[in-house]
């Protein structure tokens, strides 16, 4: 099940959700609010999303990696508002028979999550300015292409 | 003043041949192209990959490297002259276009060109390039730096007032070409859509929503009239589009009352 939630993530209710006597493996995923990117020193994030659309597509995601791996439960918790520097952001947590699906589970999700589901982050850097981060290939082009 | 057709760089190598398209009068893009330069110009060419030893082409004299290096030949072959640029995919252009662009040219000024009706840039494959443009054309391809419009903005260029929306629109994408259709066809109709923005277009357009009336008939359509209406920083290519809160295609046929959310490139974990 994919949630969005503007509270704090607790990790361990997600670990708790997926637990299963049939689980022989757990493998876990959080993201974190880091203090620096490409080489600017970023104080918080703010994340926003489409929130019909991102639950329904990390929903998707969810069910789709499940059918593809050998997993009993995969949760995901996605945070939005204004975070902190050490905040999680997001939070995946697998449990599966064997460590295998449960790892290449998790990082099949939280690769997928990235790359569609509508949600966007602004970084607020040190220096009082802000931006919406541009995903690489893009800020890339626009290096290239200046307007 | 010389006219020079541009028929398309790697998308007709590669088999998709726009030039060949036939969208109005009867005429392939690259004749209709050529009639319409043809009343503006005093001679007109056709810019080509290789020579072919036909006459009025000019041959990529800089390999494959797209319309600089297409404008780049032209003005090698005749470095006195202005050149009129033209891209062949430019099927709601008319005459009239060509027309301003030649009564306003300032021949003191490195080009004259439009200005785009979505970000307010130059529009460079539809402008006249000056023989005083030659050295920056020149000097940017020696850096490999290969973007006509780029060259225009260094350049002292004289810049006229966009000419709207669909005269300059191509025909890029299968989205581009619906929409065009239903404009050659007069089959647009007007219709009621609501827009909702978040994050990065929230804040570009100071607003959650809005309800608007649009005779587009794509989302592609409507977000160059959104990106025009704002002056949008941001391209459709790497977006995705939401039709009534489910990913949908650009080239969904848009109806009255649908919701649309337009998605610049995600960026969520």
């Amino acid at each position: 099940m994919f949630q969005l939630t503007d509270q704090p993530i607790d990790p361990r209710a997600l670990c708790d959700a997926v637990r299963d006597p049939a689980a022989g493996g757990f493998a876990s995923f959080e993201g974190w609010v880091r203090n620096h990117h490409q080489g600017r020193d970023v104080t918080s994030l703010e994340y926003e999303a489409f929130p019909a659309l991102a639950q329904k597509e990390g929903n998707r995601i969810l069910e789709e990696i499940c059918a593809q791996h050998d997993i009993i439960a995969a949760h995901c918790v996605h945070r939005t508002g204004h975070l902190q520097i050490g905040e999680i952001a997001i939070c995946i947590a697998v449990s599966a028979a064997h460590r295998d699906a449960a790892f290449s589970a998790c990082r099949s999700i939280i690769d997928s999550i990235k790359s569609t589901v509508p949600i966007w982050k602004k970084e607020h850097y040190t220096d009082g300015t802000a931006e919406w981060v541009k995903c690489h290939a893009c800020s890339d082009h626009a290096l290239h292409h200046n307007h | 003043m010389k006219g020079l057709l541009l028929i398309g760089g790697k998308s007709s190598r590669m088999g998709s041949d726009k030039s060949e398209l036939i969208l109005r009068d009867g005429l392939t893009q690259k004749q209709r192209g050529v009639a319409l330069l043809n009343c503006v110009c005093d001679e007109v060419f056709i810019s080509t990959c290789e020579d072919a030893g036909e006459p009025n082409t000019i041959a990529d004299a800089f390999g494959p490297i797209g319309p600089l290096g297409a404008i780049a030949s032209a003005q090698k072959a005749d470095p006195d002259s202005a050149w009129l640029i033209l891209a062949c995919d430019l099927p709601l252009l008319e005459k009239e276009q060509l027309e301003i662009l030649i009564e306003n040219r300032s021949s003191s000024h490195d080009a004259t060109y439009f200005s785009s009706a979505s970000d307010g840039l130059p529009e460079p494959l539809c402008a006249i390039w000056e023989a005083t443009s030659a050295k920056a054309v020149q000097s940017a391809i020696a850096k490999s730096k290969q973007c006509p419009r780029s060259v225009l903005i260094q350049l002292n260029g004289h810049a006229l007032p966009s000419p709207g929306l669909w005269p300059l629109a191509n025909t890029n994408t299968e989205a581009d070409l619906i929409e065009i259709r239903a404009r050659l066809d007069q089959s647009t109709t007007a219709k009621n859509i609501t827009v909702s923005y978040f994050a990065q277009l929230r804040e570009l357009t100071g607003t959650n929503s809005e309800s608007l009336q649009t005779d587009t008939v794509t989302p592609a359509g409507l977000f160059e009239e959104i990106r025009a209406k704002y002056q949008l920083p941001l391209k459709r290519k790497g977006m995705m589009v939401a039709v009534n809160g489910d990913f949908t295609d650009w080239s969904h046929p848009l109806s009255e009352d649908e919701e649309v959310v337009f998605i610049p490139p995600v960026a969520g974990g």
